[in-house]
């Protein structure tokens, strides 16, 4: 009995808590809900309704680093000080929402998006039907829909569309344990749809080679990878798709 | 003492089809301020695009390039401090971005001699 305890005792040691199969993730919401987003800076101090946005929505017709390079849109939720009054100017939202590009800042539409409703807009998500399919996230498979060019998002408003960029090496990063496969960073899947700066160094300052500090249990957090494929991009539950060599996903 | 007669005239006449023309000569300033002030701002966002539209090429770079950009950036920071309030909140934001990309690549780049 003793000799149960003992070995029991030493293999939870040696198996790290939170390790592969323990993970706690976030829960998933349905796919014409994942990317959409409450914006409410200011609620609760004015009586105007939380802005939705839907990332499916934009990322049709935008890359990221449209909106979070060229506009200034920060990546985390109402971390960007957003104004009616900017808008109206042409910056943020307003760089589209003019009344030619898309619909304006005029009352009539003002509904539109401060209605404090995750979901508005839904109806519209049948549109994706077709487009290369997953099977979590918004079930989109939004890096062949590229590649297929089944999606041409613009990659600039203003500034002179960046060329290819031409770093296109793909990491391989070995895992905190040694029963997970390492895992792939392909840059090129990422440069599509962002450009250095999004990432570096702010999100990834990896100025000392090795990769201690990428643990799933800080991207969970929120941080490195986290900071998109929590929320946005395909969501790491999807674990073959950086694990490609693990032999479970989900 | 025939062409003053005619120069005043003249003169009148460009002011008569306003209803008043000290609003118009205000309007008038204002306009050319504005122009002035695009052009300015046009300056620094000609500077502002060459130096950050092109991050994607920060790795190419030699650490001479990468250290002319970072000054550059610097000097831009000072151009668009003087803009008003949300051009500073938007553009900055973004040259901050552009110059710790480019800062990064060179601390990242082996010393000379390497």
């Amino acid at each position: 009995m003793r000799r149960i305890a003992g070995a029991a005792v030493t293999l939870l040691l040696l198996c790290p808590a939170g390790a592969w199969g323990n993970f706690s993730l976030p829960p998933e919401p349905p796919p014409e809900l994942y990317g959409n987003l409450l914006i409410r800076r200011t609620w609760g101090t004015s009586r105007v309704r939380p802005a939705t946005f839907s990332h499916w929505s934009h990322r049709r017709k935008y890359t990221c680093r449209v909106c979070h390079s060229e506009l200034g849109f920060a990546f985390r939720t109402n971390a960007t000080e957003i104004t009616e009054a900017e808008n109206r100017e042409g910056k943020y939202c307003g760089a589209c929402h003019n009344g030619r590009t898309a619909f304006g800042h005029e009352e009539a539409h003002c509904a539109k998006c401060h209605n404090g409703n995750l979901g508005y807009g839904k109806e519209k998500f049948s549109e994706l039907k077709g487009l290369p399919a997953t099977k979590s996230g918004n079930r989109v498979d939004w890096g062949k829909a590229l590649e297929e060019k089944r999606i041409t998002p613009a990659a600039s408003l203003s500034v002179e569309p960046p060329s290819d960029i031409a770093y296109d090496k793909t990491l391989t990063l070995k895992a905190e344990w040694a029963f997970v496969p390492p895992a792939i960073f392909p840059h090129k899947k990422h440069t599509d749809w962002l450009e250095c700066g999004n990432c570096h160094p702010e999100i990834f300052n990896i100025r000392k080679k090795g990769t201690k500090q990428f643990e799933m249990a800080r991207i969970l957090k929120g941080e490195f990878c986290g900071v998109c494929h929590l929320t946005v991009a395909f969501p790491i539950s999807e674990c073959k798709r950086c694990h490609p060599t693990m032999k479970r996903s989900q | 003492m025939r062409r003053r007669t005619i120069a005043r005239f003249l003169v009148l006449l460009g002011f008569l089809p306003l209803p008043g023309f000290a609003p118009s000569i205000q309007s008038g300033i204002r306009v050319t301020l504005e122009v002035r002030r695009a052009c300015a701002q046009e300056g620094w966002r000609e500077e502002f695009d060459a130096v950050c539209a092109k991050t994607d090429i920060a790795m190419t770079l030699s650490r001479d390039e990468l250290s002319d950009r970072i000054g550059r950036c610097d000097r831009l920071t000072a151009r668009i401090e003087a803009e008003e309030e949300s051009t500073r909140k938007v553009y900055l934001r973004r040259l901050r971005m552009c110059q710790d990309l480019y800062r990064f690549v060179l601390e990242s780049k082996p010393p000379p001699g390497r």
